[in-house]
């Protein structure tokens, strides 16, 4: 199991260095679009990866905040929950994101199936570019659900709001 | 079509709200709800995830990136304490001088970050402990905080008028962005007046007067980092830019000022800010991904249209509508944020104001922002509230009962937004015609 967890957390750490790659990669992709079209000129591909890098972060980015618990949820009810039922609530909670992080990993990898084949049209990449994090995502999230779900700690994860 | 589309609704809207009840992360409470549905009627599951990315496949979004960057930047170089000096000489020699600087600080502050959080957290500590030491009472020093932290969503530029735009389905940002500006200004008046009215009753102090030489210095040293909302907004309206060109142009401008000009902070700060960013970004883009399945799937059950039947089947008087749509808001917006709102309400409640009623969809962007931007600041789930209660070490209950002639203020400013037209139309009509 400590081999699964600073594997997957050796992972977190790539996806977030990753993100914020793009994050700037984006900035200079618009940045260069703007900079060029002064000098009455225009790259073709720039709209497209700025594009593609934000459906990357968007999608990868869903992933992070299963980690660190950021996802934002209606709290009023937790109130009125006695600390049994609210560890229930809580299992529910992560046998719900398990469910969905599972849909994103089988319907991500045939929507790279049925659209291999094809390209995009600035950057000529293959058409799955696209969808290729949302099978990733999901194996995080369902990752992240699990390791909840068994109550399991990782060093460096933020807790869950109840045993802060 | 082999479902009962009154069952699917059902499952969509209902299953929706019992997973929010039972605290399911609102970007996953619309993601199941839509894939329950969508089993249901018989829909393959690849329609679900491919519009889920579709609805993230927009130039136009890139610009919430790079103005939460633009913020996070702005707030953690320097440009706070600039904004309050600034504030200072413009308001400062007023009765209650200190709020009035606070009001107006959080005016100049909205326009560069857009979020109610980070004015709170940004300014809040500078004016609060500063309030709290001239003798103001505390509770009501948060109160002025939280409650003119709300201009920030309305003052241009602003991401969750972004997010109305696209939820809208493409309303002019640069139209949004000018609407914004008398209706920002104008619930800043309605709050110094209720500060002035509070600090003569309480006779809080006024400042001392700055002299003419030092009053340059602190003026040009805050126009630098306030130009930053001027490039966006200057870019878009005269359209040299579009609203995420502009976005990226302030971004490394305020990269500039922040690490070349300010220097308060070292560079290698940069990938704390990146991070910060990235979790507010993680939030808000996730939503609007997965309100993409579930905004596909409403349009799909025609919900929109069965939600304005339903409204004119109430009353077909407009003031009636719109005060019932009002209050609805202001409901909604004391129990979830101001993002998941936008993007669920917009496609459901535009064809009834918009359609039905004539209202000018950039006086329905603002008057939605602002109706949200209240109940921000109103329990059980205010995020403003709750930050402001936490920066100035204060109650919930202590800083409601001194927001109570604020929630007045704004209420009044809602008033004017949504039954005065010309308060949002006048600039866009005249600047964008």
């Amino acid at each position: 199991m400590k081999f699964i967890i600073s594997v997957f957390e050796l992972l977190n750490k790539f996806i977030v260095f990753l993100s914020k790659l793009v994050l700037v990669i984006m900035l200079l992709t618009v940045s260069l679009q703007v900079t060029v079209r002064l000098f009455n000129y225009g790259f073709s591909w720039t709209e497209e990866l700025a594009r593609l890098t934000l459906t990357y972060f968007v999608i990868t980015g869903m992933a992070i905040g299963v980690r660190e618990r950021i996802h934002i949820n209606i709290e009023i009810i937790s109130k009125f929950q006695s600390p049994f039922v609210k560890k229930i609530n809580n299992k529910i909670i992560y046998i719900l994101t398990f469910g969905m992080a599972c849909v994103f990993f089988w319907y991500g990898i045939q929507l790279i199936m049925i659209v291999s084949g094809s390209t995009l049209s600035a950057t000529g990449w293959p058409a799955y570019t696209w969808y290729l994090a949302v099978p990733f995502s999901g194996l995080l999230i369902a990752y992240y659900s699990i390791i909840d779900l068994f109550g399991i700690k990782i060093p460096g994860r933020p807790k869950v709001k109840e045993e802060i | 079509m082999d479902y009962d589309p009154t069952i699917a609704t059902t499952i969509l809207i209902g299953l929706f709200v019992v997973l929010l009840i039972f605290r399911i992360p609102i970007t996953f409470s619309l993601v199941i709800s839509s894939i329950v549905t969508a089993i249901y009627m018989d829909l393959t599951l690849i329609s679900i995830v491919q519009n889920m990315v579709r609805g993230v496949n927009s130039f136009s979004l890139l610009a919430i990136p790079f103005f939460i960057i633009m913020g996070e930047l702005m707030g953690a170089g320097g440009i706070s304490n600039r904004i309050v000096k600034f504030a200072n000489i413009i308001v400062g020699r007023i009765r209650g001088g200190l709020a009035m600087v606070n009001v107006l600080a959080s005016m100049f502050f909205g326009g560069i970050s857009g979020s109610v959080v980070a004015d709170i957290s940004s300014l809040g500590p500078i004016v609060v402990p500063m309030m709290k030491k001239k003798g103001y009472d505390k509770d009501f020093s948060v109160a002025v905080t939280v409650s003119s932290a709300c201009q920030g969503v309305i003052i241009p530029p602003s991401h969750n008028m972004i997010l109305f735009s696209l939820a809208a389905g493409g309303v002019s940002v640069g139209k949004l962005f000018l609407g914004g500006y008398i209706p920002g200004i104008l619930l800043g008046l309605c709050l110094a007046i209720i500060c002035f009215i509070i600090s003569i009753k309480k006779g809080y102090p006024k400042e001392k007067s700055v002299s003419i030489k030092e009053a340059i210095k602190i003026t040009l040293d805050a126009i630098l980092g306030l130009i930053t909302a001027l490039i966006v907004v200057g870019g878009v309206v005269f359209g040299i830019f579009t609203a995420t060109e502009a976005a990226a142009f302030a971004c490394l401008y305020a990269f500039v000022i922040t690490f070349f000009v300010y220097r308060e902070i070292k560079i290698s700060y940069m990938n704390k800010i990146l991070f910060s960013s990235l979790k507010t970004l993680a939030v808000v883009m996730s939503l609007i991904m997965a309100a993409s399945a579930f905004g596909s799937l409403l349009a799909m059950l025609q919900i929109p249209s069965k939600v304005t039947g339903t409204l004119l089947t109430i009353t077909e008087n407009t003031i009636l509508l719109l005060l019932l749509i009002n209050l609805m808001l202001i409901l909604l917006g004391c129990i979830m944020d101001m993002a998941p709102l936008i993007i669920i309400c917009t496609p459901i409640l535009y064809p009834v104001v918009v359609d039905k009623l004539g209202m000018d969809p950039v006086q329905f962007g603002v008057m939605m922002v602002l109706n949200l931007a209240i109940g921000l600041c109103t329990p059980p789930v205010g995020s403003a509230l709750f930050v402001g209660c936490s920066v100035g070490k204060t109650t919930i209950e202590g800083t409601t009962k001194a927001l109570i002639p604020f929630y007045v203020a704004m209420v009044i400013a809602l008033f004017f937004v949504t039954f005065v037209p010309q308060f949002t139309t006048f600039l866009p009509n005249l600047l964008m015609p």
